[in-house]
């Protein structure tokens, strides 16, 4: 889980990253919808978000159960 | 270290993806289907009205109109001049122009200040007794995204006297990306958030604002071109605007190419060229600003920057910041009989 855990993480900061330059070439040349071709990332990151949310609330409730 | 190991290694898939997403999207070349190709398919599913066809004898009257109209700039046999161009049915000028604005471009933290105030342009005055001169062309002939070709080899593959960069059409990747009419086919006919130029056959030009064009107004009115990028540069009176509808990036100086229109059959080309000592490029007050004391009544931002060219005879006339590069499409000065 723990593997798990630490890939979500990194896949969010690839996916924030992928977003951030998105956004600046976008701010260059709105045409080009940059952000509107990377709606996969965005999803992928609300996502990874949710699940690190969810199991860092149960880990945190293991830990006070102990 | 570790951690630093992993945010090079986040960093660099990050990049790949960025890179896969720009190489499948924008550059691998792939045709798109035209508005008239869709037609063809859902056919039986609408009725359709025909896209009219300017009939012989309105394109003779507004031919011979223009003809004695503009008499004294057209000549009876093709003369050329390294500057000028005449023929029975075309009038190409070219001058040059260069002015101390007195202004930096203080924009992007001030790296725009470096290319200094002086501003340098082209500007090709065109008289035409027939539109059908004024032709656009897609890269490799073809329409769709990834296409690209020197603006000089397009103007020898149509044997065209001017030529300059389009709108870059294909940049636009949104679902609502405008309407494209090139040489009277409909090639898409989409709502867009810009202003789109268009040209008719009676050669009037009209300027629509953002949002959906209703294509029967566009058929009634016979449009030949349209172009997408923008912004307009002048109000319903030919006065320079203050304010224009674009992006920032788009405001500050730049190399540029827009389109005028004075009359029917009078236009001009102007190309600005930027980022260099010589010439920083045009903001668009001063752009507008130059149509408005040339006295036109409308006018046209196209694509700018390094797309921005102009060739006469095949060859490029003004002075690009960096080596000829590809664009995707052009607008093409040429006699109607090639």
């Amino acid at each position: 889980m723990r593997k798990i855990r630490f890939l979500c993480m990194q896949a969010g900061v690839i996916c924030s990253l992928i977003l951030i330059t998105a956004k600046i070439l976008d701010w260059y040349n709105p045409y080009m919808d940059f952000s509107g071709h990377v709606v996969l990332a965005q999803l992928f990151l609300c996502a990874d978000m949710i699940f690190l949310t969810v199991t860092f609330g149960k880990k945190r409730r293991k830990i006070r159960n102990r | 270290m570790k951690k630093i190991i992993w945010m090079m290694i986040d960093l660099l898939i990050a990049a790949v993806i960025m890179l896969m997403v720009w190489l499948v999207n924008y550059k691998v070349p792939h045709k798109w289907n035209s508005a008239e190709d869709t037609k063809q398919v859902s056919i039986e599913a609408e009725t359709q009205t025909e896209i009219p066809v300017q009939s012989k004898e309105n394109r003779q009257s507004y031919s011979s109109d223009l003809h004695e109209k503009f008499a004294e700039h057209f000549s009876n046999q093709t003369e050329i001049t390294d500057t000028s161009y005449r023929s029975p049915d075309l009038s190409i000028d070219i001058s040059y122009h260069q002015y101390d604005t007195g202004k930096l471009d203080n924009s992007e933290n001030g790296k725009h200040t470096k290319y200094g105030t002086n501003i340098s342009y082209v500007l090709a005055d065109i008289y035409t007794a027939d539109i059908h001169c004024i032709q656009t062309a897609f890269a490799q002939d073809t329409y769709g995204v990834g296409y690209s070709e020197k603006l000089s080899d397009m103007s020898a593959r149509l044997q065209s006297v001017l030529a300059v960069n389009g709108d870059s059409y294909s940049n636009n990747r949104h679902k609502d990306n405008g309407t494209i009419i090139r040489n009277g086919t409909y090639y898409r006919n989409m709502p867009s958030d810009a202003e789109t130029c268009v040209l008719n056959l009676d050669g009037t030009m009209d300027i629509y604002p953002p949002g959906p064009i209703d294509r029967q107004v566009l058929e009634e009115k016979r449009a030949w071109q349209s172009w997408i990028f923008g912004p307009s540069l002048l109000d319903d009176q030919g006065k320079a605007k203050t304010s224009f509808l674009t992006w920032d990036y788009i405001r500050q100086s730049h190399p540029r190419t827009a389109i005028g229109y004075y009359e029917p059959g009078h236009y001009c080309l102007l190309l600005v060229d930027g980022r260099q000592s010589a010439s920083r490029g045009m903001f668009l007050d001063e752009m507008a600003a130059v149509f408005e004391q040339l006295g036109c009544r409308a006018a046209y931002n196209l694509d700018g920057g390094h797309c921005s060219f102009m060739t006469m005879q095949d060859q490029v006339i003004n002075h690009p910041y960096k080596p000829e590069h590809e664009v995707q499409d052009g607008i093409f000065i040429m006699e109607r009989s090639k």
